[in-house]
């Protein structure tokens, strides 16, 4: 082996974390090259100096303020998500923004589509755009129509369908 | 270690079941080591004691959801991690100043000094040149070759365990571990040669 495939393994031989071949493979070839075995000896220093490196000490009111944290925190509960799932469980009485948005849901869904009227020739054009997208989302969504609610939309208010602006 | 990982457990059992006292002991078993790891990555100071602070809080915030599928360790370097990437993040990537020392003298005033190894003849690398240099090279080191380094050669972790932390594979790990080491030897070369650190096996220091 030479020193270019040596040097990357010797952080895993100082670590002993190499398989025996591939340590003994290392051995061989620092008993025989000494700027690797000067690179090892090196790294090795190195290590130590790390290791050894002198340690931070925290401020004695360390405890004392991360406490005074904690104590600010909402402190988690043991029975916590038994109790937000029973929130979500309990019943509410509808309010009157949403039955009625569920009956216009309703309505539009379940009510057969009206024969579609002639459109004065200024709407001719929206009418058009609206039978085309309707066209393109079922063939992208629902296989029938009736199922695609955004079909069922479009053709409910073919007005509110306007041209995208580049 | 064994011993170490079951005890763990145990707090953190505790800590599921509101036990105020076991996190506190979460909290001082390891605020010295997330606190020196904290420095390494971000340098030392009150930002270091705050974000210190911030992991236990979010760890605190979440000992719920820890399954202790890694160990307690693992999980507080990681969230220890995570909050230094923020932090690096939010100071645009401002350059970290080499980490500085203060002691305390007996009087209370504080002195920027590392250790004085006079004292003792196990350290007598520890003189205030090279003591300066290894903190500066340690800041030196881009932060992803720092927080592999620190977590294996200083606080004494496993390949597996600072994978979890920094979330990436094995193999990244020893590269990177690699790279800083020589990195860092380029660094220390000219006071590298004749200097004989006292041997500190990894036990050692992880137990420090």
């Amino acid at each position: 082996m030479n020193c270019s495939r040596i040097e990357p393994k010797l952080s895993e031989y100082l670590n002993e974390a190499l398989s025996a071949r591939e340590a003994l493979d290392v051995e061989k070839h620092l008993a025989e090259c000494h700027p690797c075995t000067l690179a090892l000896t090196e790294l090795r220093h190195t290590v130590r100096l790390v290791a050894a490196a002198p340690r931070f000490e925290l401020s004695p009111d360390f405890m004392q303020r991360l406490q005074e944290r904690i104590d600010a925190a909402p402190v988690p509960s043991r029975l916590g998500w038994v109790q937000n799932l029973r929130q979500l469980l309990r019943p509410r009485p509808l309010s009157l923004f949403g039955a009625t948005a569920a009956c216009v849901v309703a309505v539009v869904m379940f009510v057969p589509r009206l024969p579609m009227v002639q459109a004065p020739p200024q709407e001719l054009g929206a009418a058009a755009h609206v039978a085309a997208a309707a066209s393109q989302n079922v063939v992208l969504t629902a296989s029938d129509p009736l199922e695609d609610i955004a079909v069922a939309n479009l053709s409910a208010n073919p007005a509110a369908y306007s041209e995208p602006t580049e | 270690m064994v011993a170490v990982a079951d005890a763990d457990a145990s707090l953190v059992q505790r800590c599921q079941s509101n036990d105020a006292a076991a996190f506190n002991e979460i909290v001082s078993r390891y605020q010295g080591k997330v606190y020196n790891y904290v420095c390494r990555m971000v340098g030392a100071g009150q930002d270091a004691e705050d974000l210190t602070q911030d992991t236990f809080v979010r760890a605190f915030a979440s000992i719920r959801s820890f399954q202790s599928r890694a160990s307690l360790t693992t999980w507080l370097f990681r969230i220890a991690t995570n909050i230094c990437i923020d932090h690096a993040r939010r100071a645009s990537r401002a350059t970290l100043k080499a980490a500085s020392l203060v002691l305390e003298t007996d009087d209370g005033d504080t002195d920027r000094e590392i250790p004085d190894s006079r004292h003792d003849p196990q350290a007598v690398y520890l003189n205030l040149e090279l003591g300066s240099e290894l903190n500066r090279a340690l800041a030196d080191l881009p932060q992803k070759l720092r927080s592999v380094v620190l977590l294996y050669d200083m606080e004494g972790l496993a390949y597996d365990e600072i994978a979890l932390i920094v979330e990436c594979p094995l193999g990244t790990v020893k590269s990177r571990l690699f790279n800083a080491r020589m990195a860092l030897r380029a660094k220390l070369a000219p006071y590298l040669t004749g200097v004989v650190p006292p041997a500190k096996t990894r036990r050692e220091g992880r137990d420090g």
